[in-house]
């Protein structure tokens, strides 16, 4: 029989092995909130995940063509002079300052709207668009003289910042899911070992009338298989619900947060991967201790 | 049936029993007797593979049985009806479903089987428990439904411990008729008691042996008392 086939046989109706465990009213709920509160998380973790690679596309096709000069001292001097370099230089189209409104606009949906921004100490930045003829090494040498603290910052050195703060956010989504996970299986293991441990006068009787390890695993294994689903599938629905909210709208940043197709199957699979995990753990956790009840 | 030869048991701290040298026969009727702390839980113990003898030999239905492992215990296990000293039942089930277990445990749950819980059920008396939980039986009724599990399997011998050791007169002499009448339908059984009264109303029913355990060993075989 293979894997597949003996998790479907353990989830198949079986009134025989879902009677030979008795009730317990802690563990089951304990079992239930715990697999609901990691499924909870884990949608929210998909979500950022696939946010953050939107976002990332977003500012990406944003930022194409456009470089940008970091004036790191502040100075507003060093900015018109700048400014004036820039407007004088072959190949450097339309220079602008970014106004602190758009500043502000930019850092608003991490910073909020009412954060003063001088209270930080932000670089001012010119943007401007390369044109044919455009020399960054020229520019910078031109630049060295007037704005010491100018640098020039490359469209595709923005791009891959955000693509890889963007993927760095997405690493961490796929951390915390696998932590997650982590974290229901070792649950999982420690209620199924203490209920077993706790019925071990249960165990005794069942071996007595013949009852074989894999019988006995197989209740145990179906109890909190079953159980997990059922509380996963809570806490996805309750996730889903609460970000369908959020993300209601599309002009907020909490839009992003709104899964596409493939963000709902990942999301819809989850309770089933949570009965994957409850299988495996409960039945390592029974062969481990069924072994040690002789 | 099942034979021991030259066989000990200890607990790690000296024999239990030991150079038992002794066989049940199919369709007898035997008594293990000795004081308390003789053994007789221990030996029943090792005649159901609960325990393993430590040394020796030990057969069972012609085969050694000392490499089986839990599962294959388990399964010769169901050849054996077994009616514990102290009751072992699922609390949270019924009566009805106590009986009714090894039927699920085995595989064997079909409409003939539960009818034979029914009849089985109503053989020992307890048709009007059998939805009751098991905490809420009497000791007579708690042996009365284990006797009703150890033989829904009908398997080959019944060993009961202490069968009416928390029983009064009448309960015990029902019990016994019950093991008798098995007996008498060729089952092996094997009981362990201190009560002499038992045995001799047993003997006066059928052709009972006495095996007697005392310091370990098993020091009178067949005789009777």
């Amino acid at each position: 029989m293979n894997r597949l086939s003996i998790f479907l046989a353990s989830l198949a109706a079986d009134p025989t092995a879902d009677k030979i465990v008795p009730p317990t009213g802690v563990t089951a709920r304990l079992t239930l909130f715990a697999a609901g509160a990691m499924a909870f998380m884990a949608v929210f973790a998909i979500a950022i995940s696939l946010a953050a690679g939107h976002l990332a596309e977003r500012w990406g096709d944003a930022l194409k063509g456009v470089a940008t000069i970091e004036i790191a001292s502040g100075d507003t001097a060093e900015v018109e002079r700048a400014l004036s370099v820039l407007e004088t230089t072959p190949g450097v189209l339309r220079p602008r300052e970014v106004s602190e409104e758009r500043q502000q606009a930019l850092l608003a949906p991490w910073l909020g709207t009412d954060f003063p921004l001088e209270a930080l100490a932000l670089p001012r930045l010119i943007e401007l668009r390369e044109g044919p003829s455009f020399d960054p090494d020229g520019l910078m040498l031109r630049l060295s003289a007037e704005a010491p603290s100018a640098r020039y910052l490359k469209p595709d050195e923005w791009q891959s910042r955000v693509a890889s703060a963007a993927q760095r956010v997405s690493q961490l989504s796929v951390g915390l899911i696998l932590l997650t996970g982590a974290v229901v299986a070792a649950m999982i293991s420690l209620a199924a070992t203490t209920a077993l441990v706790a019925q071990a006068g249960v165990i005794e009787t069942l071996r007595l009338i013949g009852a074989e390890d894999s019988f006995i695993a197989r209740a145990f294994v179906r109890r909190f298989t079953l159980r997990t689903l059922g509380g996963a599938a809570l806490g996805t629905l309750l996730a889903a619900l609460v970000l369908l909210s959020l993300s209601r709208g599309d002009e907020s940043l909490l839009s992003l947060l709104r899964p596409d197709w493939r963000g709902w199957l990942a999301i819809l699979a989850l309770p089933f991967l949570s009965g994957t995990i409850a299988f495996v753990s409960t039945r390592l956790a029974a062969t481990r201790v069924l072994a040690r009840l002789l | 049936m099942i034979a021991f030869d030259a066989a000990s048991f200890d607990y790690g701290q000296g024999p239990v029993l030991q150079d038992l040298s002794m066989v049940l026969e199919p369709g007898g009727f035997y008594f293990l007797t000795g004081p308390s702390g003789s053994g007789k839980t221990t030996f029943l113990k090792l005649c159901y593979l609960e325990l393993r003898i430590t040394s020796g030999q030990q057969t069972f239905f012609g085969d050694d049985v000392s490499h089986l492992n839990r599962d294959e215990a388990a399964r010769l296990r169901r050849r054996i009806g077994i009616v514990p000293q102290t009751s072992r039942f699922l609390d949270h089930l019924t009566v009805r479903d106590n009986v009714s277990l090894p039927l699920d445990v085995t595989g064997r749950r079909t409409p003939q089987h539960l009818q034979n819980v029914e009849d089985l059920i109503s053989w020992v008396g307890l048709v009007h428990r059998a939805d009751a939980s098991p905490q809420e039986l009497s000791g007579g009724e708690m042996q009365r439904a284990a006797l009703a599990r150890a033989v829904i399997l009908s398997p080959e011998i019944v060993i009961a411990d202490e069968p009416t050791g928390n029983v009064d007169q009448e309960m015990g002499g029902h019990l016994l008729a019950l093991l008798v009448e098995l007996n008498r339908m060729g089952r092996t059984v094997l009981v362990a008691t201190h009560d002499l009264d038992l045995i001799r109303r047993a003997k006066a029913e059928v052709p009972a042996r006495v095996l007697r355990l005392a310091h370990g060993r098993i020091v009178q075989a067949g005789a009777d008392l």
